[in-house]
């Protein structure tokens, strides 16, 4: 599995992930969705992040 | 009505201990709290519920809108994974240590596991398949529904810290009639 299609597998996972978090002790689902985004973009942003590291290292391993 | 007799309605009304007691002979004495919000509160039953299904955890605390939501994003994970990797993802012979975690989806891991059980034993998958991390992950998320929604319910059970227990009941609403020890202002 490349870099690409693990960014592409665990991108759709972060969505769940980032409602749920958001809906832990929060009543308004208004709140959920907005934390919930804000979640999403932070977990998207670090899987990014991420894999252009992993790029990065296996490009100057050659 | 005497004033004594009107006093003592409005304070039964104020109190909540007083109101209590005021229940019906043979009926469990519940709270006031719980009679002004009459929303079912059985953490057990909450909890179980969220297990069986995402989000009807939720649902069953009259979180109906919350339970759409999460319950959602649950469901669709866990059927996204389903699609991806198809039935033979969810499965105790061919993933054992990912099906701990699926056990946690409740009757949408043993629905598929009566849907898919296979006449011949499967051959383990050599890697992660997508379908197998989607299907454990979306149930891990419905463990942490559970623990929301019994939490939720633990929480209803407790009385609200704004509760009053001087007369008038509600806090900042003023009192009608006439209440005992009260000084009348000229």
């Amino acid at each position: 599995m490349s870099v690409l299609e693990g960014l592409a597998t665990l991108l759709p996972l972060s969505a769940a992930v980032g409602i749920v978090l958001a809906a832990m002790k929060r009543e308004d689902p208004g709140e959920i969705l907005r934390v919930g985004a804000k979640n999403l973009a932070l977990l998207a942003g670090g899987l990014v992040g991420l894999a252009a590291v992993l790029q990065g290292l296996i490009w100057l391993a050659g | 009505m005497s004033p004594s007799g009107r006093s003592r309605t409005i304070r039964a009304v104020a109190d909540p201990a007083v109101v209590a007691d005021a229940q019906p002979s043979g009926a469990p004495p519940r709270p006031a709290w719980a009679a002004r919000t009459a929303r079912p509160t059985d953490p057990l039953v909450a909890a179980v519920l969220a297990w069986a299904f995402p989000g009807a955890g939720h649902a069953f605390l009259a979180r109906r809108r919350k339970a759409l939501l999460v319950g959602g994003a649950v469901a669709a994970t866990y059927l996204a994974g389903l699609a991806v990797g198809g039935l033979d993802t969810v499965s105790a012979t061919r993933e054992p240590i990912w099906f701990i975690g699926q056990a946690f989806g409740g009757l949408l891991t043993l629905l598929t596991v009566a849907v898919s059980s296979p006449p011949h034993p499967v051959p383990p998958s050599a890697g992660l398949e997508a379908g197998t991390l989607y299907t454990c992950v979306a149930s891990l998320l419905n463990f942490m529904l559970v623990l929301d929604a019994a939490g939720t319910a633990a929480k209803d059970l407790k009385p609200p810290k704004e509760e009053s227990p001087t007369p008038g009941g509600e806090p900042g609403r003023p009192v009608e009639g006439r209440v005992e020890g009260a000084v009348p202002i000229p």
